[in-house]
C-alpha cells in the first residue's frame, strides 16, 4: 500500500523468493532492485523468483522494471522466473501491448519452483511406496516431506 | 454474487427484495412497522455517489493515490476486476507521465454513471511531448520506462485524445467499465 511496507526476499533451498505485495510505488520497486541484485551477488542463488500473485496494479514502468531485474539477474548468473500474473494484469498488460522480454515465466510459486529444479515428494506418494514394501505407514517426521534438488 | 461484490449501487435493489419478503413472511399488521424502519434504515445508508475528483500530482507518491482513487470509483461505478484494472492502469501511466515529464500537474477521475465510463484527465504545464506521433507509433524508446505508457493509454480508451504545446500537456482518456 505504501512503501513503507517492506518486501521480504526470502531464501529457500538455494533461490532467492521476492513475493511482491500491494500497490507498488516507484521508489520501492527502485529500492527492492538494488537490494534483489545485491543479495544476488552476496548469495550467489541457483534461482530467483519474482512472484507477483500479490500485485495490485502493474503499468508499462512496472512491467519495465521487473523485465530490467530479471535481465540483470540472469547476467549475474542466476536463473529468473516471474510468477502470479493475474488474470486482469495479463490481460491488461496484453492491452498495453508491453511485455517482460524474454524473461521465463510461471503459473504460480509452485511452478516456478519446479521449472528451477525443485521438487516435493509427498507424504502420500511415500506412505503408499512403504506400505507396498511392507513398512509401516507412518514414516519418520523427517522423512515426510522430502525437497530434491 | 461472490464476496466483496456488492455494492452500494446495489443497495435500492436489495431494498426492493427485503420489502417483497417482508410481504411474504412478516405476520400481517406488522409490515408497515417493519416498511418504516426500512425507509428509516435506507435513508441512513445513504450511497455514496461516484464524483468528480481532481488529484494533484507533485511527488511519487501522488501515482499511487491517484490509482488507489481511480480504483476507489471505478468500483463504485460497479467494475470488475478486469476493467478496474484497465482504468487503474492508465491512470498510473498518466500520473507517471506528469511526474516523469512536467515534474507537476493533476489529475482529473470524472466518472460518467450515464455511460457506465471513467472520463481520464492529466493536465500540466510541462515542456509538452516533442514528437507525439512517435511516441503513439511506438517509435519513441524512453530512458525508464518501454516508451509505452501514452501509446498503452490509447490502446486501453474508447476514447483519448493530447492537446500539447510548449505550454503543456493535456490527455484525456475515456475509459468503458
Amino acid at each position: 500500500m505504501n512503501d513503507s511496507v517492506r518486501i521480504p526476499i526470502i531464501e529457500l533451498w538455494g533461490q532467492l523468493l521476492v513475493p511482491l505485495q500491494g500497490d507498488v510505488g516507484d521508489a520501492q520497486m527502485h529500492a527492492l532492485e538494488v537490494a534483489v541484485l545485491e543479495r544476488v551477488r552476496d548469495r550467489g542463488p541457483e534461482g530467483l523468483v519474482l512472484d507477483v500473485s500479490g500485485v495490485e496494479m502493474m503499468d508499462s514502468h512496472l512491467c519495465a522494471v521487473l523485465g530490467r531485474l530479471a535481465t540483470a539477474a540472469r547476467l549475474m548468473g542466476t536463473r529468473p522466473v516471474i510468477c502470479g500474473l493475474s488474470p486482469a494484469i495479463a490481460l491488461t498488460l496484453e492491452a498495453l501491448d508491453v511485455d517482460l522480454g524474454d524473461v521465463e515465466t510461471a503459473l504460480g510459486l509452485e511452478s516456478a519452483l519446479v521449472a528451477l529444479g525443485i521438487s516435493v515428494a509427498h507424504a502420500d506418494a511415500r506412505r503408499l511406496d512403504r506400505e507396498a514394501l511392507g513398512l509401516s505407514p507412518h514414516a519418520e517426521a523427517h522423512e515426510t516431506l522430502e525437497v530434491t534438488r | 454474487m461472490a464476496p466483496g461484490e456488492l455494492l452500494p449501487v446495489h443497495l435500492p435493489g436489495l431494498q426492493r427484495e427485503f420489502e417483497s419478503g417482508v410481504r411474504l413472511f412478516v405476520q400481517s399488521g406488522h409490515e408497515d412497522q417493519v416498511f418504516e424502519q426500512l425507509a428509516e434504515l435506507a435513508r441512513l445508508v445513504k450511497a455514496p455517489v461516484a464524483t468528480d475528483e481532481s488529484v494533484p500530482l507533485e511527488i511519487e507518491a501522488d501515482i499511487v493515490h491517484a490509482r488507489q482513487r481511480t480504483r476507489a470509483l471505478a468500483l463504485l461505478l460497479g467494475a470488475d476486476e478486469f476493467t478496474a484494472q484497465r482504468a487503474l492502469t492508465a491512470a498510473s501511466e498518466l500520473a507517471r507521465n506528469v511526474i516523469l515529464y512536467a515534474k507537476r500537474g493533476r489529475l482529473d477521475i470524472l466518472p460518467r454513471s450515464a455511460t457506465r465510463t471513467l472520463f481520464l484527465r492529466s493536465v500540466d504545464r510541462g515542456p509538452g511531448i516533442a514528437d507525439l506521433t512517435a511516441v503513439l507509433d511506438g517509435r519513441y524508446k524512453s530512458r525508464t520506462g518501454l516508451g509505452k505508457g501514452l501509446r498503452g493509454v490509447r490502446r486501453l480508451s474508447t476514447h483519448f485524445d493530447v492537446q500539447t504545446s510548449a505550454a503543456g500537456t493535456t490527455v484525456e482518456a475515456e475509459i468503458a467499465l
